[in-house]
């Protein structure tokens, strides 16, 4: 049936829209753990820093 | 990849035999409607809920860290590496936002084809989100200003000024006498004049008229740096993979272009640095910093910028560039046949646009739909999307549309040859497609195989990608494509780390090594995202059936036993057909030199 295969093909459509929403959403994902872990990173340098200036006055 | 790469469990269910007395009459429901309306669904509620489930991720890992850092908020508030992760993230998600309104224009886009459909229940569903999408409108280019954050402008004159700068005795450039050592003052002096002439502006001028897109957002993407760095530099920074592999030259991130003088690539025969080729490669990172969304698999996206990088500097210069030193075999091949049925400009706009419908339109228009998107199957990104066979594929595809569509494939060839870049496509009767070329290091040739039509436009070939040549680097990767499933890839790689080894073998070796192949593919139906690809499953149609039917375990196991062993023989015939590619290959070379002058 010719409406069939134009249906088939906009699923097709379709399942590419989603593929490349969802490669772009796990991208952004890996992204925003690279940037979390400098968000802890540069805190943990903040609190090291803290530690040794109190350590000074002691 | 979220699926199983065990072709078996990736295979759709059979039907059991009332399958076809439950099928609903197709007039009032045509088949795939019930699954189009699940799929719309599931995009809907992915675009609606993935923006809201990052942004609501980010404020509470912005609230955990502030509040398990032990710190007040102005002890954190001028730390600028804490400013800079915090800012990284605001713009992650607006990215996201931006990606699902991206999304939903194109799902909007589908509306008008989808509204004669809009009586069958699975359709009717989903249609609300559809029309809702097709209300955002927009103009398509929206979507690729969305990088005008990730690369903020400087102006242009300043830029150029900074890397000519960079590489000038008495330069504050603390990298400068690394280059010098490494380099020697005269390709030292060769780099400076590279970047000295290096027009920004005129380079952005020629991407705009190749792709017909607008100039002023071309150049809001400008990039803000460049640098030419050292090695030693390089790999101290986050770039530091750039130096990993020999054919790396060069790197862009958020408009930061990172080019690596030390690139052996870069260098002639005689040891000098080749300024055509840098400032070629300075314009596909140029490409990459003014591109379009991602939407394409990776290594046809490199090769469309490689395309059109080099048709860039053949517009500047009046001479089309040398040889091909980076994505050949397959790359950019698939690029320039492709442009062969959707022009340069199709190439050019669907890069920077980066909007496949560019693309789709121009296919349908000259091949008509169904090719178009067997064609587009491979060439768009997906779940796949890194796999090394998508180039060969989409060449495939390509030459056997045009064929369908009663056009000249002999002048695909010729184009091929005429490109000046020491690859060559050759089409043969058997319906191989092959990519060869002529290397210092050896001597490189992918093919890609079908054996016979897909069933349907909708589904998979029967298809073999192989890549086998006497190029270390090619079969190295076959070696370790094959390495999760039998262990001897460390074998055959190892074997393959010498350039040009496979040619200097005595052709019993050689056979050893194709038979090789043979013995890992042994019982596998499909090797994912790898360079050697067996699809057999339309051909199993009839042991899978046979292992569907199965009354009695003991049934069943024969009947998967002899669905694996069909599986074997089949991928024997295709390996049997590359290696008589190869060997017709060999030949034709061999008679080429023969009777060259």
């Amino acid at each position: 049936m010719p409406e069939d295969k134009e249906l088939k093909a906009l699923l097709e459509e379709v399942r590419s829209v989603r593929a490349v929403f969802e490669a772009e959403i796990r991208n952004i994902r890996k992204k925003q753990n690279v940037a979390v872990e400098r968000l802890i990173g540069s805190a943990d340098k903040k609190k090291i820093a803290k530690i040794k200036r109190l350590l000074e006055t002691l | 990849m979220t699926g199983s790469d065990n072709p078996m469990e990736r295979m759709p269910q059979p039907r059991g035999p009332e399958a076809p007395e439950s099928r609903p009459e197709p007039l009032i429901e045509p088949e795939g409607a019930a699954e189009i309306g699940e799929e719309i669904e599931a995009l809907a509620l992915e675009v609606e809920s993935s923006p809201a489930a990052i942004a609501d991720r980010t404020t509470k890992e912005i609230a955990r860290v502030e509040a398990d850092a032990d710190l007040s908020p102005s002890e954190l508030k001028d730390d600028p590496d804490a400013e800079a992760a915090k800012s990284e993230l605001a713009a992650l998600d607006a990215q996201a936002t931006a990606a699902a309104a991206a999304t939903k224009r194109k799902a909007g886009g589908l509306l008008p084809r989808l509204r004669k459909f809009a009586g069958a229940a699975g359709v009717a569903a989903a249609m609300s989100f559809l029309e809702a999408c097709a209300t955002m409108g927009g103009a398509r280019q929206e979507a690729g200003i969305e990088h005008v954050e990730k690369t903020p402008t400087r102006p242009l004159s300043e830029v150029e000024g900074e890397v000519e700068a960079s590489l000038a005795e008495g330069s504050s450039n603390q990298d400068l006498p690394e280059l010098k050592a490494k380099l020697g003052q005269e390709n030292l002096e060769i780099v400076r004049g590279v970047y000295g002439g290096y027009d920004i502006a005129k380079v952005t001028d020629v991407f705009a008229q190749m792709s017909g897109v607008d100039k002023g957002m071309l150049t809001q993407r400008s990039p803000v740096k460049i640098e030419v760095q050292s090695d030693a530099l390089i790999s101290q920074g986050p770039q530091a993979a750039l130096t990993e592999v020999d054919s790396r030259y060069a790197v862009t991130d958020h408009g930061v272009i990172t080019v690596r003088a030390e690139a052996k690539g870069f260098k002639d025969a005689s040891g000098k640095i080749d300024p055509d080729f840098m400032a070629e490669t300075t314009m596909h990172e140029q490409a990459h910093a003014q591109e379009g969304p991602d939407s394409f698999n990776h290594d046809l996206r490199e090769g469309m910028i490689e395309f059109v990088a080099r048709r860039a500097k053949e517009k500047l210069d009046g001479d089309r560039p040398g040889a091909l030193r980076s994505y050949e075999g397959g790359p950019f091949a698939a690029a320039q046949t492709l442009s062969q049925l959707v022009g340069e400009k199709g190439i050019a706009e669907a890069h920077f646009t980066g909007d496949t419908n560019v693309l789709r339109k121009g296919l349908e228009a000259k091949v008509g739909p169904d090719s178009a998107m067997r064609i587009m199957r491979d060439y768009q990104k997906g779940p796949d999307s890194h796999a090394s066979q998508a180039p060969l594929s989409v060449i495939f595809e390509s030459v056997r549309a045009a064929e369908r569509a009663g056009m000249d494939t002999a002048s695909m060839e010729r184009s091929m040859r005429d490109e000046g870049t020491g690859e060559e496509l050759r089409v043969t009767k058997g319906g191989g497609v092959f990519v060869s070329m002529d290397k210092p290091d050896g001597y490189l040739l992918q093919g890609v195989v079908e054996d016979g039509e897909p069933v349907s436009p909708h589904a998979a070939p029967v298809r073999v990608t192989v890549v086998t040549s006497g190029h270390g680097r090619h079969l190295g990767e076959l070696g370790k494509a094959a390495g999760g499933i039998v262990d001897r890839s460390d074998e055959v790689e190892g074997m393959f780390e010498k350039p040009a080894i496979f040619d200097t073998l005595e052709p019993s070796d050689q056979q050893s090594v194709l038979d090789e192949q043979v013995k890992n593919f042994e019982g596998k139906g499909r090797y994912a995202d790898s360079s050697l690809v067996v699809n057999v499953w339309s051909d199993l149609a009839a042991e899978r059936q046979a292992v569907a039917d199965a009354k009695t375990p003991e049934d069943k196991a024969a009947a998967e036993r002899a669905m694996a062993d069909r599986a074997t023989t089949l991928g024997r015939q295709a390996i049997k057909e590359i290696k008589d590619g190869v060997a017709a290959e060999r030949a034709a070379r061999a008679a080429n030199k023969k009777t060259a002058p």
